[in-house]
């Protein structure tokens, strides 16, 4: 797929959304949206304008690589991106600092290409040291109320 | 002289370790960590007081660079402009050099900015007040004209960048008849997006995905390399350029100056003036440590200087000023004119504490460098998950509001996606940071217009005339640099292309 392409549909594709949710009704609301949203549509035909003569007159189309070989790097960023989301919906189950503590945990195994004994010790340990610094900075000197655990009480 | 007494000055030491924990934690910021001091400044003396939390706010401005530096997340919105430079110096391995340069030039600009506030605020202050919503309507354009500095390779792409970020400042809320924008039925919407979650988002969590991304072919951000007498190097290379240090500072000192306006438009103002005029502009995002100069100088130079409009009017210049200001009322003092006259030893005390904390950032900051540095030593495995952790936190802290991380995870893996097809974080990270000075001011002066015009509202008076020139001027500097390097890359293939054929000839 062509760059410039892409990047055009993607701006069409924002600009008519944000189209469908103005109104009428107050000028003044709308003027800086508006005028934001006028800008990226005149963008995304510039844009695709590009697409057209790069292709076409040209013949050097700007195209995004993909190989086999990058399928584990995607992969990489996939799983870490599930153990992200999943610690963010734990959170409110398991509390913040369990839940987080899961989440380095797992990540820093996942991510650990040399799966020795040693990587694996020092990674539990620094996510628990992490998690114990975290709380004393951010709970008792900051006081930032993160979220406590509603499946066990006991565990807030 | 009061800033000089012990207990001042211990407590002014304190104040800056506070600035230097809370601008290092993204999501921590000067105003925050200002509002969090205010009940133990209590127990103190005044002059004691005031200056911890002066040393604070100053003490954050630099330390903000640290995480920009290093993980290429600002610490604070004003450390924006410090990643575009300093990051790509840490990849180089050059890390040492970017805290050293960003520390000394801080100190520089804070000892600027608090020098003009015990010497020049009444006379600076009289040309402040001669911004009203048009003039910072302008002023937001002309900084919105940094894109054609950050867009990277392709300046529309950097253009709708800036479009997108305008777009996701305005959800919510509108300043004019409180009308719900861009919510999709989502009551979490009207509430708008906090503007700290949405910087980690656009900049911290496509960061972590890299470095995730990177995790195969290498295990740490960049080699670590130990660099002796780097720090009087960078010292010299900063003070070898007195120009670039008056201009980033005096445009540090005079936005701080002007109320709302604050220093991370003071630094996206002084990147691109530094960027323009520099001989080596186009090294600029690549690592350049003037960048990386321009950038500090000015926003520490607008931290003391936000402190002129509260104590000469009582009209804070920034957020942390207005909680400084708030904590004076506390103790039964009303910062303005009648402050001066009253106790005006309280107020040139401040100012010298503020001095003083610029020289002390400079030895903290020097000294912390080497250390700093060796966070790059941390395996990519451990550092990408703990970013995660602080990032998530920082995204809470500031409204206690989970509905702010998920905007933030999300963005950030939007941001991650559209860095493919050619996008740059920088551009929409410049409309998040000046969608909300535009529109206000836009909207107040459109309300202005309505007693007289448009045209005399906008196009009139010797400031929007000014700013007006400078927005064109800008305009026309990047448009002519764009067709000049377009020009020079075509001669350049001509020239590869011609030395080809003549070879198979």
């Amino acid at each position: 797929m062509d760059r410039d392409f892409l990047s055009a549909a993607l701006l069409f594709f924002i600009g008519a959304v944000a189209l469908s949710q103005t109104s009428d009704d107050s000028p003044r609301d709308w003027v800086l949206p508006l005028l934001a949203i006028y800008s990226l549509l005149a963008i995304a035909a510039a844009l695709f304008l590009c697409f057209l003569v790069t292709s076409f007159v040209k013949n050097a189309p700007d195209l995004i690589q993909l190989s086999r070989a990058d399928t584990p790097i995607y992969t990489d960023v996939a799983v870490f991106c599930v153990i992200v989301f999943c610690w963010v919906l734990l959170m409110y189950g398991l509390g913040f600092w369990l839940a987080s503590f899961f989440m380095l945990s797992a990540a820093s195994v996942y991510l650990t290409q040399e799966k020795t004994r040693r990587n694996l010790t020092i990674n539990v340990v620094v996510s628990l040291g992490a998690c114990v610094v975290a709380y004393f900075v951010f709970l008792h000197v900051f006081y930032v109320p993160l979220p406590k655990a509603t499946w066990w009480a006991g565990l807030r | 002289m009061m800033a000089l007494q012990p207990e001042v000055m211990l407590w002014l030491v304190v104040g800056i370790m506070m600035g230097m924990v809370v601008g290092t934690l993204p999501g921590l910021t000067a105003t925050m960590g200002t509002a969090l001091l205010v009940p133990f400044t209590f127990a103190l003396d005044t002059h004691a007081g005031i200056a911890m939390l002066g040393g604070l706010y100053v003490c954050a401005m630099f330390s903000d660079a640290i995480p920009a530096v290093l993980v290429n997340t600002p610490g604070t919105p004003a450390a924006m402009a410090t990643a575009f430079d300093g990051h790509p110096m840490t990849r180089q391995g050059r890390s040492q050099e970017a805290i050293v340069a960003a520390c000394f030039s801080s100190a520089l600009g804070t000892v600027f900015g608090a020098g003009c506030y015990l010497l020049l605020a009444w006379p600076m202050i009289e040309v402040a007040l001669k911004f009203g919503p048009s003039q910072f309507f302008w002023l937001g354009i002309f900084a919105l004209t940094i894109v054609g500095s950050v867009a990277g390779k392709s300046l529309l792409k950097g253009l709708a960048g800036g479009g997108i970020g305008l777009m996701i400042s305005s959800v919510g809320i509108s300043h004019a008849t409180e009308l719900s924008r861009f919510t999709f039925g989502i009551p979490e919407f009207r509430g708008g997006f906090s503007l700290v979650a949405a910087l980690i988002g656009v900049f911290a969590i496509p960061q972590i995905l890299i470095m995730v991304s990177e995790i195969r072919k290498m295990d740490f951000i960049a080699e670590y390399r130990r660099a002796p007498g780097v720090a009087m190097k960078t010292i010299k290379e900063v003070l070898s350029r007195p120009v670039h240090f008056i201009r980033s500072a005096s445009i540090g000192t005079f936005i701080g100056i002007l109320p709302g306006a604050g220093s991370p438009i003071a630094a996206l103002v002084s990147y691109n003036e530094a960027k323009r005029w520099s001989k080596d502009g186009k090294t600029f995002g690549e690592g350049n440590v003037h960048g990386v100069t321009a950038s500090e100088i000015a926003n520490n130079a607008a931290a003391p200087a936000s402190m002129i409009p509260m104590v000469t009017l009582g009209i804070p210049g920034s957020a942390p000023a207005a909680v400084i200001a708030g904590a004076l009322m506390l103790r039964g003092l009303n910062p303005g004119p009648e402050l001066f006259r009253s106790d005006g030893s309280l107020i040139y005390s401040f100012g010298w504490s503020l001095l003083f904390a610029g020289v002390i950032i400079f030895f903290l900051g020097t000294l912390c460098a080497p250390v700093l540095a060796r966070i790059i030593r941390i395996p990519l495995r451990l550092l990408a998950p703990i970013i995660m952790l602080l990032a998530v936190i920082g995204a809470y802290a500031i409204r206690n509001n989970i509905f702010d991380v998920y905007f933030m995870l999300c963005l950030g893996v939007f941001v991650f996606l559209i860095r493919k097809v050619g996008f740059h974080p920088g551009p929409i990270g410049l409309g998040l940071i000046l969608g909300p000075i535009i529109e206000p001011n836009l909207v107040q002066a459109t309300y202005m217009s309505d007693a007289s015009s448009v045209f005399n509202v906008f196009f009139t008076g010797a400031v929007n005339i000014t700013l007006i020139a400078c927005i064109v001027l800008s305009i026309g500097f990047v448009v002519w640099t764009r067709w000049k390097e377009s020009a020079e890359e075509r001669a350049q293939q001509g020239a590869e292309t011609g030395v080809t054929e003549l070879g198979v000839s």
